[in-house]
């Protein structure tokens, strides 16, 4: 049964990525990811429920630049700047993969995200499995580590397996309450 | 005399295009990086009209910060805006509990925010 989980969330690890940075303006090509890529700004979401773990997404000054909402602000993005907007990114993703997890019944908690800036970053798995993607962009590549747990207890229905209906995602959507 | 909002989120980034977007709309823009400090913001700018509010911050969350504001009667009538990466319809069920009046979900665009913001405006 976790097999099947499995593939679902290698799938929504790759599709979610690009999806969210074509919002943001920068168009993503997927790569085979590689052991040890080389990224200088880390974004990192927790989270916990029916799956637990950590989502990392590392990348670099250029790509993160190419996708700032304010790089057509007239003036240069600091690193600050940069790391913020990093950590915004994979809140975003999170929320993303969220959306699309609770479309199956799968129910998770996350985070505020962190950010961290270093030249020899280098990702070690916790615990479970990684689920991995990368892709390359206007600058550089940017990798996706998903690192979750499983829950055992977790009942899946034939039906579970189906791609989420909502394959776009629900960006921009308002609610009026 | 120009309408006062007060924008509550973790992300420098979000607070800036959010004050960008709204002050270019005629706002009057004052910023808050958690429910806490939005909390103490609300207390020394008792004329903000409405709270743009992130869901998922370090300290006190969105929900909290909403949940506290209903509790103190002078800022029980203001007017809740969710702004959030997130969708799940627990949390929006939460808010709309709380007493948010709209849930936006990022990423978004400017018009769209514009948009939102100038429907809610209407029952400020």
């Amino acid at each position: 049964m976790h097999a099947r989980l499995s593939e679902l969330l290698e799938r929504y690890v790759s599709r979610c990525g690009p999806e969210l940075l074509l919002e943001h303006g920068a168009v993503l090509t997927r790569l085979e990811p590689q052991p040890e890529p080389s990224y200088t700004l880390a974004g990192i979401v927790g989270f916990v429920g029916d799956l637990s773990g950590t989502l990392l997404v590392g990348s670099n000054a250029e790509l993160i630049g190419a996708c700032h909402p304010l790089r057509n602000g007239g003036r240069p993005l600091t690193e600050r700047m940069l790391l913020d907007w990093i950590a915004e990114l994979a809140n975003q993703l999170m929320g993303r993969l969220k959306a699309r997890l609770s479309e199956h019944g799968l129910s998770i908690k996350f985070s505020a995200p962190i950010s961290l800036a270093g030249d020899r970053m280098r990702h070690l798995a916790a615990r479970g499995r990684t689920y991995r993607a990368a892709f390359e962009g206007p600058g550089g590549e940017v990798n996706i580590w998903f690192d979750a747990e499983i829950k055992d207890v977790i009942a899946c229905p034939e039906a579970f397996f189906d791609d989420a209906k909502d394959a776009t995602g629900s960006e921009g959507d308002v609610i009026f309450l | 005399m120009r309408r006062k909002v007060l924008i509550v989120d973790d992300s420098e980034t979000m607070r800036a295009m959010v004050s960008s977007t709204l002050g270019a709309t005629g706002f009057e823009v004052i910023e808050a990086s958690d429910g806490v400090q939005g909390l103490a913001r609300l207390e020394e700018h008792p004329d903000v009209q409405l709270v743009v509010c992130d869901v998922n911050m370090p300290r006190m969350s969105g929900l909290e910060m909403l949940q506290a504001m209903k509790r103190e009667p002078r800022h029980a009538d203001l007017t809740v805006l969710m702004l959030t990466a997130q969708s799940a319809p627990e949390l929006v069920a939460r808010a709309k509990t709380a007493g948010a009046k709209a849930w936006l979900v990022k990423p978004f665009k400017a018009d769209r925010l514009v948009q939102v913001v100038n429907a809610l405006s209407v029952a400020v």
